[in-house]
Protein backbone atom coordinates (compact mmCIF):
# COMPACT_ATOMS: atom_id res chain seq x y z
CA UNK A 1 0.00 0.00 0.00
CA UNK A 2 1.73 2.98 -1.22
CA UNK A 3 1.31 6.91 0.14
CA UNK A 4 0.06 7.50 -3.51
CA UNK A 5 -2.80 4.98 -3.37
CA UNK A 6 -4.20 6.50 -0.14
CA UNK A 7 -3.88 9.72 -1.20
CA UNK A 8 -6.04 8.15 -5.03
CA UNK A 9 -8.69 6.94 -1.89
CA UNK A 10 -8.83 10.21 0.25
CA UNK A 11 -9.11 12.76 -2.84
CA UNK A 12 -11.91 10.23 -4.35
CA UNK A 13 -13.68 10.08 -1.06
CA UNK A 14 -13.09 13.84 -0.35
CA UNK A 15 -13.92 15.11 -3.47
CA UNK A 16 -17.43 12.47 -4.02
CA UNK A 17 -18.60 14.49 -0.29
CA UNK A 18 -18.09 17.90 -1.78
CA UNK A 19 -19.84 17.39 -4.42
CA UNK A 20 -22.74 15.68 -2.36
CA UNK A 21 -22.33 18.88 0.05
CA UNK A 22 -22.54 21.45 -2.71
CA UNK A 23 -26.20 22.69 -2.73
CA UNK A 24 -28.40 23.35 -5.61
CA UNK A 25 -29.39 27.09 -5.79
CA UNK A 26 -33.01 27.67 -4.78
CA UNK A 27 -34.59 28.22 -8.18
CA UNK A 28 -33.06 24.92 -10.14
CA UNK A 29 -35.84 23.61 -11.63
CA UNK A 30 -36.35 20.06 -10.24
CA UNK A 31 -35.17 18.24 -13.06
CA UNK A 32 -32.30 19.61 -12.52
CA UNK A 33 -32.09 18.02 -9.01
CA UNK A 34 -33.18 14.16 -9.95
CA UNK A 35 -30.25 14.45 -12.23
CA UNK A 36 -28.00 14.83 -9.69
CA UNK A 37 -25.87 11.57 -9.23
CA UNK A 38 -25.00 9.42 -6.23
CA UNK A 39 -21.44 10.95 -6.07
CA UNK A 40 -20.66 8.58 -3.26
CA UNK A 41 -21.97 5.42 -4.73
CA UNK A 42 -20.06 5.63 -8.21
CA UNK A 43 -17.36 6.19 -5.96
CA UNK A 44 -17.32 3.22 -4.19
CA UNK A 45 -18.07 1.03 -7.20
CA UNK A 46 -14.72 2.74 -8.46
CA UNK A 47 -13.39 1.19 -5.59
CA UNK A 48 -14.64 -2.00 -5.98
CA UNK A 49 -14.10 -2.26 -9.86
CA UNK A 50 -11.02 -0.95 -10.70
CA UNK A 51 -8.92 0.31 -7.19
CA UNK A 52 -9.89 -3.20 -5.72
CA UNK A 53 -10.34 -2.22 -1.84
CA UNK A 54 -10.52 -4.30 0.32
CA UNK A 55 -12.18 -3.58 3.34
CA UNK A 56 -14.39 -1.37 1.26
CA UNK A 57 -17.72 -2.07 3.13
CA UNK A 58 -17.01 -0.74 6.74
CA UNK A 59 -15.46 2.13 4.71
CA UNK A 60 -19.09 2.50 2.97
CA UNK A 61 -20.87 2.25 5.95
CA UNK A 62 -18.92 4.72 7.51
CA UNK A 63 -19.05 7.33 4.80
CA UNK A 64 -22.79 6.49 4.50
CA UNK A 65 -23.33 8.11 7.95
CA UNK A 66 -21.37 11.58 6.69
CA UNK A 67 -23.48 11.47 3.69
CA UNK A 68 -26.83 11.03 6.16
CA UNK A 69 -25.78 14.31 7.58
CA UNK A 70 -24.87 15.83 4.57
CA UNK A 71 -28.11 15.09 3.00
CA UNK A 72 -30.23 15.38 6.20
CA UNK A 73 -31.81 11.80 5.95
CA UNK A 74 -32.69 9.09 8.73
CA UNK A 75 -29.27 8.57 10.24
CA UNK A 76 -27.90 5.43 8.79
CA UNK A 77 -29.99 5.24 5.52
CA UNK A 78 -27.34 5.88 2.96
CA UNK A 79 -24.70 3.48 5.19
CA UNK A 80 -27.20 0.77 5.06
CA UNK A 81 -27.51 1.28 1.46
CA UNK A 82 -23.53 2.03 0.68
CA UNK A 83 -22.82 -1.29 2.67
CA UNK A 84 -25.58 -3.16 1.21
CA UNK A 85 -24.19 -2.52 -2.38
CA UNK A 86 -20.37 -2.99 -1.72
CA UNK A 87 -20.82 -6.35 -0.04
CA UNK A 88 -22.79 -6.99 -3.42
CA UNK A 89 -20.06 -5.72 -5.36
CA UNK A 90 -17.83 -7.27 -3.57
CA UNK A 91 -19.41 -10.77 -3.88
CA UNK A 92 -18.96 -10.32 -8.01
CA UNK A 93 -15.41 -8.73 -7.32
CA UNK A 94 -13.54 -11.02 -9.91
CA UNK A 95 -15.87 -11.00 -12.20
CA UNK A 96 -16.25 -7.83 -12.41
CA UNK A 97 -12.18 -7.05 -12.70
CA UNK A 98 -12.75 -9.14 -16.16
CA UNK A 99 -15.62 -7.13 -17.50
CA UNK A 100 -15.36 -4.46 -20.32
CA UNK A 101 -16.18 -0.82 -18.95
CA UNK A 102 -19.74 -1.38 -20.78
CA UNK A 103 -20.41 -4.82 -18.77
CA UNK A 104 -19.11 -2.65 -15.58
CA UNK A 105 -20.86 0.48 -16.55
CA UNK A 106 -24.54 -2.31 -16.90
CA UNK A 107 -23.60 -3.64 -13.85
CA UNK A 108 -23.13 -0.77 -11.47
CA UNK A 109 -26.42 0.99 -13.39
CA UNK A 110 -28.44 -2.05 -12.11
CA UNK A 111 -27.24 -2.13 -8.36
CA UNK A 112 -27.92 1.76 -8.42
CA UNK A 113 -31.23 1.10 -9.31
CA UNK A 114 -31.57 -1.46 -6.76
CA UNK A 115 -29.68 1.04 -3.85
CA UNK A 116 -32.45 3.99 -4.99
CA UNK A 117 -35.11 1.32 -4.79
CA UNK A 118 -34.42 0.45 -1.32
CA UNK A 119 -34.01 3.94 -0.17
CA UNK A 120 -36.97 5.14 -1.75
CA UNK A 121 -38.67 2.28 0.32
CA UNK A 122 -36.95 2.94 3.70
CA UNK A 123 -38.18 6.35 3.02
CA UNK A 124 -41.75 5.71 2.34
CA UNK A 125 -41.61 3.29 5.30
CA UNK A 126 -39.91 5.65 8.05
CA UNK A 127 -41.55 9.63 6.74
CA UNK A 128 -44.44 8.41 3.91
CA UNK A 129 -42.72 9.91 1.32
CA UNK A 130 -43.73 9.34 -2.17
CA UNK A 131 -40.60 8.33 -4.48
CA UNK A 132 -39.39 11.19 -7.44
CA UNK A 133 -38.26 10.84 -10.47
CA UNK A 134 -35.00 11.09 -8.67
CA UNK A 135 -35.31 7.16 -7.77
CA UNK A 136 -34.98 6.46 -11.99
CA UNK A 137 -32.82 9.26 -13.32
CA UNK A 138 -29.91 10.00 -10.69
CA UNK A 139 -28.83 5.80 -11.53
CA UNK A 140 -27.81 6.63 -15.01
CA UNK A 141 -26.32 9.98 -13.76
CA UNK A 142 -24.24 7.86 -11.28
CA UNK A 143 -23.48 5.26 -13.95
CA UNK A 144 -22.43 7.87 -16.17
CA UNK A 145 -19.71 9.33 -13.34
CA UNK A 146 -18.65 5.97 -12.53
CA UNK A 147 -17.78 5.27 -16.14
CA UNK A 148 -16.13 8.82 -15.96
CA UNK A 149 -13.84 7.91 -12.83
CA UNK A 150 -12.67 3.88 -14.50
CA UNK A 151 -11.20 6.18 -17.56
CA UNK A 152 -10.18 8.99 -15.80
CA UNK A 153 -8.28 7.80 -12.74
CA UNK A 154 -5.71 4.75 -12.23
CA UNK A 155 -7.08 1.50 -12.95
CA UNK A 156 -5.60 -1.12 -10.03
CA UNK A 157 -4.68 -4.66 -10.40
CA UNK A 158 -3.73 -5.25 -7.01
CA UNK A 159 -5.46 -4.76 -3.89
CA UNK A 160 -5.00 -1.20 -2.21
CA UNK A 161 -6.03 -1.95 1.52
CA UNK B 1 -25.02 -8.15 9.10
CA UNK B 2 -23.51 -5.84 12.10
CA UNK B 3 -23.32 -3.24 10.11
CA UNK B 4 -27.17 -3.86 8.57
CA UNK B 5 -28.40 -4.57 12.27
CA UNK B 6 -26.42 -1.60 13.19
CA UNK B 7 -28.10 0.41 10.79
CA UNK B 8 -31.36 -0.66 11.28
CA UNK B 9 -31.26 0.90 14.87
CA UNK B 10 -29.30 3.77 14.22
CA UNK B 11 -32.71 4.46 11.46
CA UNK B 12 -35.24 3.33 14.41
CA UNK B 13 -33.43 5.26 17.37
CA UNK B 14 -32.87 9.08 14.60
CA UNK B 15 -37.16 8.11 13.97
CA UNK B 16 -38.15 7.98 17.81
CA UNK B 17 -35.85 9.78 20.16
CA UNK B 18 -33.77 12.62 20.12
CA UNK B 19 -30.54 10.69 21.28
CA UNK B 20 -28.90 10.92 18.54
CA UNK B 21 -29.46 14.99 17.46
CA UNK B 22 -26.01 15.68 19.22
CA UNK B 23 -24.31 13.30 17.40
CA UNK B 24 -25.64 14.21 14.42
CA UNK B 25 -24.83 18.52 15.36
CA UNK B 26 -21.31 17.26 16.31
CA UNK B 27 -20.72 15.55 12.50
CA UNK B 28 -22.67 18.38 11.12
CA UNK B 29 -19.74 20.80 12.27
CA UNK B 30 -17.25 18.90 11.38
CA UNK B 31 -19.03 18.74 7.98
CA UNK B 32 -19.65 22.36 7.86
CA UNK B 33 -16.09 23.49 5.75
CA UNK B 34 -17.61 21.10 3.46
CA UNK B 35 -20.56 22.55 3.10
CA UNK B 36 -19.27 26.23 2.42
CA UNK B 37 -16.90 25.21 -0.62
CA UNK B 38 -19.72 23.35 -1.34
CA UNK B 39 -21.98 26.29 -1.56
CA UNK B 40 -19.19 28.83 -2.55
CA UNK B 41 -19.71 28.70 -6.01
CA UNK B 42 -23.46 29.47 -5.72
CA UNK B 43 -22.64 32.31 -3.56
CA UNK B 44 -19.44 33.54 -6.19
CA UNK B 45 -22.62 33.45 -8.47
CA UNK B 46 -24.82 36.03 -6.86
CA UNK B 47 -21.79 38.24 -5.90
CA UNK B 48 -21.29 38.54 -10.12
CA UNK B 49 -24.93 38.68 -10.11
CA UNK B 50 -25.03 41.70 -7.63
CA UNK B 51 -21.90 42.92 -9.44
CA UNK B 52 -23.59 43.88 -12.72
CA UNK B 53 -26.92 45.23 -11.36
CA UNK B 54 -28.20 47.81 -13.60
CA UNK B 55 -27.94 51.22 -11.37
CA UNK B 56 -31.20 52.51 -12.65
CA UNK B 57 -32.52 48.28 -11.36
CA UNK B 58 -30.93 49.30 -8.50
CA UNK B 59 -32.80 52.95 -7.84
CA UNK B 60 -36.18 51.11 -8.32
CA UNK B 61 -35.86 48.74 -5.73
CA UNK B 62 -34.84 51.36 -3.41
CA UNK B 63 -37.70 52.97 -4.17
CA UNK B 64 -40.20 50.34 -3.63
CA UNK B 65 -38.30 49.19 -0.62
CA UNK B 66 -38.78 52.99 0.85
CA UNK B 67 -42.40 53.06 0.08
CA UNK B 68 -42.82 49.45 1.02
CA UNK B 69 -41.19 50.58 4.28
CA UNK B 70 -43.86 53.92 4.54
CA UNK B 71 -46.20 51.60 3.97
CA UNK B 72 -45.44 48.47 6.55
CA UNK B 73 -44.17 51.33 9.14
CA UNK B 74 -47.82 52.79 8.94
CA UNK B 75 -49.35 49.52 9.32
CA UNK B 76 -46.94 49.09 12.27
CA UNK B 77 -47.77 51.91 14.25
CA UNK B 78 -52.09 50.84 13.70
CA UNK B 79 -50.50 47.37 15.00
CA UNK B 80 -48.72 48.77 17.97
CA UNK B 81 -52.55 50.61 19.03
CA UNK B 82 -54.28 47.75 18.83
CA UNK B 83 -51.11 45.37 20.95
CA UNK B 84 -51.50 47.96 23.07
CA UNK B 85 -55.56 47.95 23.47
CA UNK B 86 -55.30 44.53 23.40
CA UNK B 87 -53.35 44.42 26.76
CA UNK B 88 -55.49 46.64 28.22
CA UNK B 89 -58.39 44.69 27.97
CA UNK B 90 -56.17 41.33 28.99
CA UNK B 91 -55.07 42.83 31.96
CA UNK B 92 -59.36 44.19 32.67
CA UNK B 93 -59.61 40.12 32.73
CA UNK B 94 -56.61 39.25 34.51
CA UNK B 95 -55.38 37.67 31.62
CA UNK B 96 -51.78 36.51 30.25
CA UNK B 97 -50.33 39.03 28.19
CA UNK B 98 -48.73 37.57 25.06
CA UNK B 99 -45.01 37.06 24.54
CA UNK B 100 -42.87 38.95 22.19
CA UNK B 101 -41.57 37.19 19.65
CA UNK B 102 -37.58 36.58 19.27
CA UNK B 103 -37.11 36.38 15.56
CA UNK B 104 -33.50 35.93 13.86
CA UNK B 105 -33.17 36.72 10.14
CA UNK B 106 -31.47 33.80 7.95
CA UNK B 107 -31.15 33.38 4.34
CA UNK B 108 -31.86 30.21 2.14
CA UNK B 109 -28.23 28.47 1.39
CA UNK B 110 -29.76 25.49 -0.04
CA UNK B 111 -32.36 22.87 -0.61
CA UNK B 112 -32.60 19.08 -0.16
CA UNK B 113 -35.04 16.41 -1.81
CA UNK B 114 -36.42 13.91 0.18
CA UNK B 115 -37.35 14.69 2.73
CA UNK B 116 -39.05 18.39 1.49
CA UNK B 117 -36.28 21.02 3.83
CA UNK B 118 -34.37 23.86 3.31
CA UNK B 119 -30.65 24.67 4.67
CA UNK B 120 -30.37 27.99 6.35
CA UNK B 121 -27.63 30.05 7.18
CA UNK B 122 -27.68 30.00 10.91
CA UNK B 123 -27.26 27.41 13.38
CA UNK B 124 -26.75 26.28 17.26
CA UNK B 125 -24.24 29.22 17.39
CA UNK B 126 -27.03 31.81 16.64
CA UNK B 127 -29.58 30.28 18.90
CA UNK B 128 -31.07 28.04 16.49
CA UNK B 129 -32.45 24.82 17.92
CA UNK B 130 -35.14 22.17 16.66
CA UNK B 131 -38.53 22.54 16.94
CA UNK B 132 -38.59 26.27 16.38
CA UNK B 133 -40.95 27.67 14.16
CA UNK B 134 -40.34 29.31 10.54
CA UNK B 135 -41.80 32.02 9.05
CA UNK B 136 -41.45 34.05 5.96
CA UNK B 137 -43.38 37.26 5.41
CA UNK B 138 -46.63 35.58 4.19
CA UNK B 139 -46.91 33.23 6.55
CA UNK B 140 -45.73 29.78 8.22
CA UNK B 141 -42.79 28.04 6.61
CA UNK B 142 -42.02 25.01 8.32
CA UNK B 143 -39.87 24.18 11.41
CA UNK B 144 -36.33 23.54 12.70
CA UNK B 145 -35.47 19.55 11.96
CA UNK B 146 -31.53 19.61 12.21
CA UNK B 147 -28.84 22.07 13.46
CA UNK B 148 -25.45 22.08 13.31
CA UNK B 149 -22.96 24.89 14.69
CA UNK B 150 -23.37 27.24 11.55
CA UNK B 151 -26.41 26.09 9.74
CA UNK B 152 -29.99 24.56 10.31
CA UNK B 153 -32.22 22.61 8.41
CA UNK B 154 -35.55 23.72 8.51
CA UNK B 155 -39.04 21.05 7.05
CA UNK B 156 -41.62 22.30 4.97
CA UNK B 157 -44.35 22.55 6.19
CA UNK B 158 -45.81 21.07 3.22
CA UNK B 159 -43.71 17.91 4.19
CA UNK B 160 -46.08 14.94 4.76
CA UNK B 161 -44.45 14.04 8.04
CA UNK B 162 -45.15 18.12 9.60
CA UNK B 163 -48.74 18.68 11.14
CA UNK B 164 -49.66 22.28 12.31
CA UNK B 165 -52.49 22.76 14.61
CA UNK B 166 -54.90 25.29 12.94
CA UNK B 167 -58.30 27.33 12.70
CA UNK B 168 -60.35 28.87 10.74
CA UNK B 169 -60.33 32.54 10.71
CA UNK B 170 -64.10 32.50 9.50
CA UNK B 171 -65.27 31.08 12.32
CA UNK B 172 -63.05 29.77 14.71
CA UNK B 173 -62.92 25.67 14.20
CA UNK B 174 -59.84 23.99 14.76
CA UNK B 175 -58.42 21.22 12.78
CA UNK B 176 -54.75 19.80 12.26
CA UNK B 177 -53.26 20.71 8.81
CA UNK B 178 -50.49 17.91 8.10
CA UNK B 179 -48.58 18.56 4.40
CA UNK B 180 -49.57 16.24 1.55
CA UNK B 181 -46.20 15.77 0.07
CA UNK B 182 -47.28 17.64 -2.90
CA UNK B 183 -47.10 21.10 -2.18
CA UNK B 184 -50.37 21.64 -0.74
CA UNK B 185 -51.58 20.93 3.25
CA UNK B 186 -54.55 19.07 3.87
CA UNK B 187 -56.57 18.71 7.29
CA UNK B 188 -56.15 15.55 8.96
CA UNK B 189 -59.45 13.43 10.17
CA UNK B 190 -61.64 16.54 9.84
CA UNK B 191 -65.15 15.34 9.90
CA UNK B 192 -67.73 15.78 6.90
CA UNK B 193 -69.46 17.95 8.88
CA UNK B 194 -66.91 20.11 9.81
CA UNK B 195 -67.56 23.89 8.46
CA UNK B 196 -64.74 24.46 6.25
CA UNK B 197 -65.25 26.44 2.59
CA UNK B 198 -63.43 27.20 -0.30
CA UNK B 199 -61.66 30.65 0.49
CA UNK B 200 -61.63 29.95 4.31
CA UNK B 201 -57.74 31.66 5.51
CA UNK B 202 -56.12 28.80 8.50
CA UNK B 203 -54.06 30.26 11.12
CA UNK B 204 -51.94 28.65 13.45
CA UNK B 205 -54.50 27.89 16.66
CA UNK B 206 -50.96 27.94 19.43
CA UNK B 207 -52.58 24.65 20.71
CA UNK B 208 -49.73 22.27 21.35
CA UNK B 209 -46.84 24.89 22.15
CA UNK B 210 -44.79 24.89 19.24
CA UNK B 211 -46.37 27.04 16.65
CA UNK B 212 -47.47 30.55 18.18
CA UNK B 213 -51.12 31.69 18.21
CA UNK B 214 -51.73 33.77 14.69
CA UNK B 215 -49.81 32.94 12.06
CA UNK B 216 -51.17 32.77 8.80
CA UNK B 217 -51.01 28.86 7.38
CA UNK B 218 -53.03 28.80 4.18
CA UNK B 219 -56.12 29.06 2.44
CA UNK B 220 -58.63 26.24 1.46
CA UNK B 221 -58.29 25.92 -2.14
CA UNK B 222 -60.97 22.46 -2.28
CA UNK B 223 -63.36 20.91 0.08
CA UNK B 224 -64.97 18.21 -1.22
CA UNK B 225 -67.75 16.34 0.37
CA UNK B 226 -68.52 12.73 0.05
CA UNK B 227 -71.23 10.64 1.54
CA UNK B 228 -69.42 7.04 1.74
CA UNK B 229 -66.68 8.62 3.39
CA UNK B 230 -66.63 10.16 7.09
CA UNK B 231 -63.90 12.68 6.30
CA UNK B 232 -63.70 16.04 4.53
CA UNK B 233 -61.38 16.24 1.45
CA UNK B 234 -59.38 19.40 1.52
CA UNK B 235 -56.44 21.11 -0.16
CA UNK B 236 -55.01 24.17 1.70
CA UNK B 237 -52.48 26.42 -0.57
CA UNK B 238 -49.74 27.35 2.00
CA UNK B 239 -49.77 31.51 2.53
CA UNK B 240 -46.13 31.32 2.58
CA UNK B 241 -43.62 31.55 -0.58
CA UNK B 242 -42.34 28.01 0.08
CA UNK B 243 -40.34 28.16 -3.40
CA UNK B 244 -39.42 31.55 -3.72
CA UNK B 245 -38.56 33.37 -0.40
CA UNK B 246 -35.24 33.47 0.26
CA UNK B 247 -35.42 35.52 3.65
CA UNK B 248 -37.26 33.78 6.67
CA UNK B 249 -37.40 34.69 10.21
CA UNK B 250 -36.57 31.85 12.54
CA UNK B 251 -39.08 32.37 15.56
CA UNK B 252 -36.13 31.74 18.48
CA UNK B 253 -38.77 31.82 21.61
CA UNK B 254 -41.73 29.94 21.03
CA UNK B 255 -44.91 29.33 23.34
CA UNK B 256 -43.73 26.36 24.90
CA UNK B 257 -40.61 28.92 26.18
CA UNK B 258 -42.91 31.49 27.62
CA UNK B 259 -45.20 28.68 29.34
CA UNK B 260 -41.47 27.37 30.96
CA UNK B 261 -41.03 31.48 31.80
CA UNK B 262 -44.27 31.94 33.41
CA UNK B 263 -43.45 28.36 35.50
CA UNK B 264 -40.11 29.89 36.49
CA UNK B 265 -41.68 33.84 37.31
CA UNK B 266 -42.89 34.40 41.00
CA UNK B 267 -47.13 34.39 40.90
CA UNK B 268 -47.13 38.36 41.65
CA UNK B 269 -44.40 39.58 38.82
CA UNK B 270 -46.28 37.33 36.07
CA UNK B 271 -47.27 39.76 33.57
CA UNK B 272 -45.36 37.91 30.80
CA UNK B 273 -45.47 34.82 29.32
CA UNK B 274 -48.16 32.23 28.02
CA UNK B 275 -49.67 31.21 24.90
CA UNK B 276 -52.22 33.55 24.35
Amino acid sequence: MTPQRYALLAATTLGALLLTAAYLPPDAPAWLRWMRPDWMLAVLFYWIAAARVQAAVVCAWLIGLLVDVLLGDAFGLHALTYALAVFAAKRFEQRLALFSLLQQAGTVALAAFATEAIRALLRAAADGADPTPQALVSPLTTTAVFALLVLALPHQTKRLV
Amino acid sequence: MLLLAASALLMSLDQNTSWLVPVRAAIGTALNPLEMIGRAPYLAADAVADAFVERAALHDRVATLERDNLELHAALLRTEATARENDRLRALFNSQAPLEQETLIAELIGLADEPKEVILDKGARHGVRNDQPVIDSNGLFGQVVATTAFTSRVRLLTDPSHAVPVYVLRNGVRAFAVGDGRGNLTLKAAAATLDVRVGDALHCSGLGGRFPFGYPVGVVTAATRNAAEPFLRTTIRPSAALDRSRHLLILTSTPADAEDAAADSPPETDTAGGAP
